[in-house]
């Protein structure tokens, strides 16, 4: 999918590609996170996401291709100087207490001390933390640790969020709690790459995304446009039948209306008919066979397909 | 420099959190009790044979200088496999280590930082046993027989404060090195044992057939050192950010 070329990128891939061991994980990706986007990235186990992650994160160097971060080469260690991350494994030290924890890397990322406090107090209530600040992290739930995490990666005021499945193995609570500290931070203007399998949480959260699925990137853009150009669409016709002779009326005319080029499917409930078209389905033309039965046509409703769908479409697409 | 110290200070602090660092001191304690009274039995023996108290002086002092010499390197390396669990075992196992990796400080200062993490407090704490030691054993079975100290000669003082200390941060690097490359940490951790064992034992001969009065033994200290330093120095070369996060755990 084409760039704009106006916007700056917090994240660029070029042609990366990742060779462990006999196994190509990335096949020459060609990835960009533009300044402010919400950036969701999904992918079965195993599809190549947390190597992508490592490797923006300058933990491993691709075989060929180049990966920069906010303008600068990933493989530079200044790169990361205005990058906060939070990975599978939490990375906090259980025997300091969780303001140690958050006073150790605005230490190493060189938060001036006067104002190490007050950012550490800000983040910790961000989290809901402050009450445990000196509690040792190894009394902490995984949802507080999570959260804990993501005060630590925004604790040195970061332009870019890179998130790795920040809600994994978190109870619900927990994911909700997560998300919605992700949604705060969102609103702050930061930019942020979100790998997560919750398509759901990806959802809500972007405003784009790219799926990868053995280790190509098989989906990419923005969500919204996403969902209303893939594939099927639905739609929900309330029809004005009342008598059993009309709701026959229709049930003879499903037929018809499956043996449409466009129509992948078609049920009745009730009044409601409910088609799913793919993306060239001509409602007008239903209409009019509607009418020409004698049916009533009182509202119709355009669904957009989910990206559930969308994510089994192209998962299942490629197999 | 200033990167590194935070590092440094933060593996201190939590090294210094753990019962078992603690429990590494008592064993130290322990060892030192057993070998101050073997050592009382030697002196008395010295003390029994030799007529004049120049003799019997120039008689303990080398055995003050072995002792001294072997305690050092044994305390030392001790306090350093200690520290080490929690100062990179304990991040790679947990996994900690990728997230610092992530952050701007360089492969360098991170090893440096855990480097002297280790052998900062080894060499420090080995010290203050050695020397607590030497006093102990004077105070308790020369000064009373002989009415003053008999402390080491400057040779093995020397090695003891230049010579060993350099032996064990070159130990401590190489330790971090192999343990930030390789995934089983228990077989790192039985090698290094064995290694800890090899230099000991490999400085026993030399030690007993030159004595750790001789400046001999220094040389041959350096030797040990020089290749160690050989080995760590092919080892750091290897270390890569990638090959660190692929031996990790998970």
């Amino acid at each position: 999918m084409k760039q704009d070329d106006n916007l700056a990128e917090a994240i660029k891939l070029e042609g990366v590609t990742k060779i462990l061991g006999n196994r190509q994980i990335l096949k020459d990706i060609d990835l960009a996170v533009k300044i402010g986007d919400i950036f969701g990235y999904l992918g079965p186990n195993g599809a190549g996401k947390t190597t992508t992650i490592r490797v923006i994160l300058g933990l491993l160097s691709p075989n060929s291709g180049k990966a920069y971060i906010l303008g600068k080469d990933a493989q530079d260690d200044a790169a990361r100087e205005k990058v906060g991350f939070v990975l599978e494994a939490d990375g906090l030290y259980d025997n300091l207490t969780a303001y140690e924890n958050l006073d150790y890397y605005c230490q190493i990322y060189g938060v001036p001390q006067s104002q190490a406090k007050e950012r550490i107090k800000e983040m910790l209530q961000l989290a809901d933390l402050w009450d445990r600040e000196s509690d040792k992290v190894s009394t902490y739930s995984k949802g507080m640790r999570q959260k804990l995490a993501l005060a630590r990666a925004m604790v040195h005021e970061p332009n870019l969020l890179i998130l790795d499945e920040p809600t994994a193995a978190v109870d619900p609570t927990g994911q909700m709690e997560v998300r919605q500290i992700i949604l705060n931070l969102a609103q702050r203007g930061k930019t942020i790459l979100l790998s997560s399998h919750n398509l759901d949480e990806v959802q809500r959260i972007c405003n784009r995304i790219a799926l990868i699925d053995k280790g190509e990137i098989e989906l990419y853009g923005e969500l919204e446009a996403l969902r209303r150009e893939m594939g099927r669409r639905e739609v929900v016709i309330e029809t004005g039948i009342t008598a059993t002779e009309q709701a026959q009326k229709l049930d003879g005319l499903l037929a018809e209306l499956e043996a449409l080029p466009y129509v992948t499917s078609c049920r009745r409930e009730a009044q409601q008919l409910r088609l799913q078209l793919d993306g060239h389905g001509d409602v007008s033309e239903i209409v009019a066979m509607l009418s020409h039965k004698g049916i009533g046509v009182e509202e119709i409703t355009k669904g957009e397909v989910s990206l559930e769908e969308i994510y089994a479409k192209v998962t299942k697409g490629g197999e | 420099m200033r990167k590194v110290t935070v590092i440094m200070k933060k593996d201190l602090r939590e090294t210094l959190r753990t019962k078992a660092f603690y429990g590494s001191m008592g064993i130290v304690i322990f060892v030192l009790v057993a070998l101050a009274a073997g050592l009382g039995r030697n002196i008395d023996a010295v003390i029994e044979q030799e007529t004049s108290l120049a003799e019997i002086t120039s008689a303990i002092q080398p055995l003050m200088g072995t002792t001294a010499f072997t305690l050092s390197l044994m305390l030392m390396l001790l306090f350093c496999m200690y520290t080490n669990a929690y100062a990179l075992t304990m991040e790679k196992v947990k996994r900690s280590i990728e997230s610092l990796l992530c952050t701007p400080l360089s492969l360098r200062q991170i090893c440096l930082g855990k480097s002297l993490a280790v052998f900062l407090p080894s060499v420090i704490l080995g010290l203050l046993f050695t020397f607590g030691g030497v006093v102990g054993i004077n105070q308790f079975f020369i000064l009373p027989k002989l009415g003053h100290f008999v402390m080491p000669g400057a040779a093995p003082i020397v090695a003891i404060l230049i010579i060993v200390p350099l032996i064990v941060f070159i130990f401590a690097s190489l330790m971090i090195a192999l343990q930030l490359i390789i995934t089983n940490i228990h077989w790192i951790n039985a090698a290094l044992i064995g290694l800890v064992v090899a230099i000991m034992f490999g400085l026993s001969p030399p030690v007993l057939e030159f004595g750790p009065a001789s400046w001999s033994i220094v040389f041959i200290s350096l030797g040990v050192a020089a290749a160690l330093a050989l080995v760590t120095i092919y080892l750091a070369r290897l270390v890569t950010k990638e090959r660190i996060v692929l031996s990790s755990k998970g």
